[in-house]
């Protein structure tokens, strides 16, 4: 950490915004430092403020820039939720406990890579290895599929079921794999114990392909604890994949 | 009844055959629409009366609302409200009303019950079944309301939920024996249950797999909606409970979670239990076990889909 928090407090800042969010104006070695201050303000406010300052400085910073984001909170409860959140985002989180007062500093930037529903990819400018930043990237840029259906196309249940087979076939062997594979409604049936589609699926996961089955529907089709491929996803997660990629194609 | 056993209403026999039940619950508007918080509200002040296996009769409006507010939207509180009562078969005979910044909801309940067949939370026996009648998370889903994070699907089914009698499961559990009964609120799952393991000094057993949960409620956790009640509820706890180490953090906040209006805990005979479940389907889940006290009051455990 460079100088952005020192033992006194937090940095000054030099502008507010109407939504009581400090910016940080210097870039130093250690990123940026943004800090929002949700003192005062009840559950669940201080963790919506949270995730959408977290959102506005992913897009406002470089994907390589590390920065760090400090939520000041008044009670344990908030410490604990905004770190719950930003932990399960992939972000690498402390709590600092100062009077009355809680600091939570939560930064991108040093070590593990982000996860797949996070909100921004976690490059190090600290530590360049080459292979992770390319990772991060193509993961970013890449293709998303939507797979809602077992079947592909509308008719003959038995012709759907293959055609599904041979695309997927297809698309394992594909020189440029997706990105991701978000599976809705019966596509979770592709995803999960039972699926006429492992072989494919295996090569696909194995090509580093993220798989993302929706929670809703494996819940609505009694497939929970059933799945085998991938991890579950909540609506939040695939919007935020869709949104963030560069091309999506629905099937 | 008194107030030491913290039962959820007063009970007050009259004769041989009638004891009257006696309760009172209020709240602010835990969703944003007015007729909805009425029937929330309505099922919630019943609720009381069930869990102590009686019949509710009377009941009267207890309201605050602000002189400033459409007054539409009070109609839309008090239709929410008698549209419940009546379902429940209870003649809504008056009420107060005052002025107040927030506007806030509820009755006061009286009901009936035979005094040979009231339930209380003190009555578990090692060996009974756990059974419980709605699904958790409602405390967490409305959190995630208010901060426009829950999914619509997960929110229709949340005020359904929470709008619903109490009344079956009641009659049900009472005609199949059980032998104690709490409906879940603001302490959730293990603090309400806490208290019924001390009170009959036995060792409760919840099974985590077993346990039906609104779906996305996890989710929701994750991203740290998870009302202050719940951390209150934990602290409450404390070291009351023993959780297996496959259970993570995340999960025994769900346990903790404040509910509104949920579902009654019903202590009964392993036979009542598998007969509840078969006449309440996708409404009654056996969820764990009384065992004899072991030193620790709750245990939390997974079983990995057997039994």
């Amino acid at each position: 950490m460079g100088g952005s928090i020192d033992g006194s407090g937090i940095t000054r800042a030099d502008r507010q915004n109407s939504e009581g969010v400090l910016m940080g104006g210097s870039i130093d070695g250690s990123g940026i430092t943004k800090v929002v201050d949700a003192r005062g303000l009840a559950c669940p406010i201080p963790v919506v403020k949270t995730k959408k300052a977290l959102e506005e400085v992913s897009l406002e910073v470089s994907e390589k820039s590390p920065f760090t984001l400090v939520t000041l909170v008044d009670n344990d409860m908030a410490a604990q939720n905004v770190s719950r959140m930003a932990q399960n985002s992939g972000y690498e989180v402390s709590v600092e406990k100062d009077g009355a007062a809680y600091r939570v500093i939560i930064k991108k930037g040093s070590e593990e890579a982000s996860p797949a529903l996070a909100p921004g990819p976690s490059v190090s400018l600290e530590a360049p290895e080459v292979g992770e930043t390319r990772k991060a990237e193509t993961h970013k840029a890449g293709t998303v599929f939507v797979i809602s259906s077992d079947t592909l196309g509308t008719g003959e249940e038995e012709l759907g079921t293959a055609l599904m087979s041979s695309f997927l076939f297809a698309l394992s062997n594909a020189d440029n794999p997706p990105s991701t594979l978000i599976f809705i409604n019966r596509g979770v049936y592709i995803t999960t114990k039972g699926t006429r589609h492992e072989e494919a699926l295996k090569t696909l996961s194995s090509k580093g392909v993220n798989v993302i089955s929706c929670g809703t529907c494996l819940d609505y089709y009694h497939l929970k604890d059933l799945l085998i491929f991938g991890v579950v996803g909540n609506m939040y997660g695939i919007v935020e994949e869709i949104l963030s990629a560069q091309k999506v194609i629905w099937i | 009844m008194g107030a030491d056993t913290s039962d959820d209403a007063a009970v007050y026999r009259i004769d041989q055959d009638t004891a009257l039940i006696l309760t009172v619950d209020f709240f602010t508007p835990i969703v944003d629409e007015p007729y909805d918080f009425g029937r929330i509200a309505a099922a919630n002040a019943l609720s009381d009366v069930y869990a102590m296996g009686g019949e509710p009769v009377l009941a009267l409006n207890i309201l605050t609302f602000p002189s400033c507010m459409d007054a539409a939207v009070l109609g839309e509180i008090l239709k929410g409200g008698s549209d419940k009562m009546k379902e429940a078969g209870v003649y809504i005979v008056g009420g107060h009303t005052v002025d107040d910044v927030e506007p806030k909801y509820g009755f006061t309940v009286l009901g009936f019950v035979h005094p040979d067949r009231v339930l209380t939370n003190s009555g578990i026996l090692p060996g009974d079944l756990l059974v419980l009648t709605k699904p958790l998370g409602t405390g967490i889903a409305t959190t995630a309301l208010k901060a426009r994070m829950c999914d619509p699907m997960l929110k229709d089914r949340v005020v359904e939920s929470m709008a619903a009698l109490n009344d079956v499961a009641s009659k049900t559990a009472s005609r199949l024996g059980a032998h104690a009964s709490t409906d879940i609120t603001g302490f959730g799952l293990l603090g309400h249950s806490l208290k019924m393991a001390e009170l009959a000094h036995v060792t409760l057993e919840f099974w985590l797999d077993k346990l039906p949960v609104f779906g996305g409620v996890l989710d929701l956790v994750k991203e740290g909606l998870i009302p202050g009640g719940a951390y209150r509820n934990k602290e409450y706890v404390g070291e009351n409970v023993c959780f297996g180490t496959d259970i993570s953090d995340d999960e025994k906040m769900i346990l903790f979670d404040p509910q509104t209006s949920g579902g009654l805990l019903v202590a009964i005979p392993p036979a009542g239990a598998e007969e509840m479940v078969k006449l309440l389907p996708g409404n009654a889940w056996i969820v764990g076990r009384a065992l004899p006290y072991d030193g620790t009051p709750l245990r939390c455990v997974r079983l990995h889909g057997d039994s």
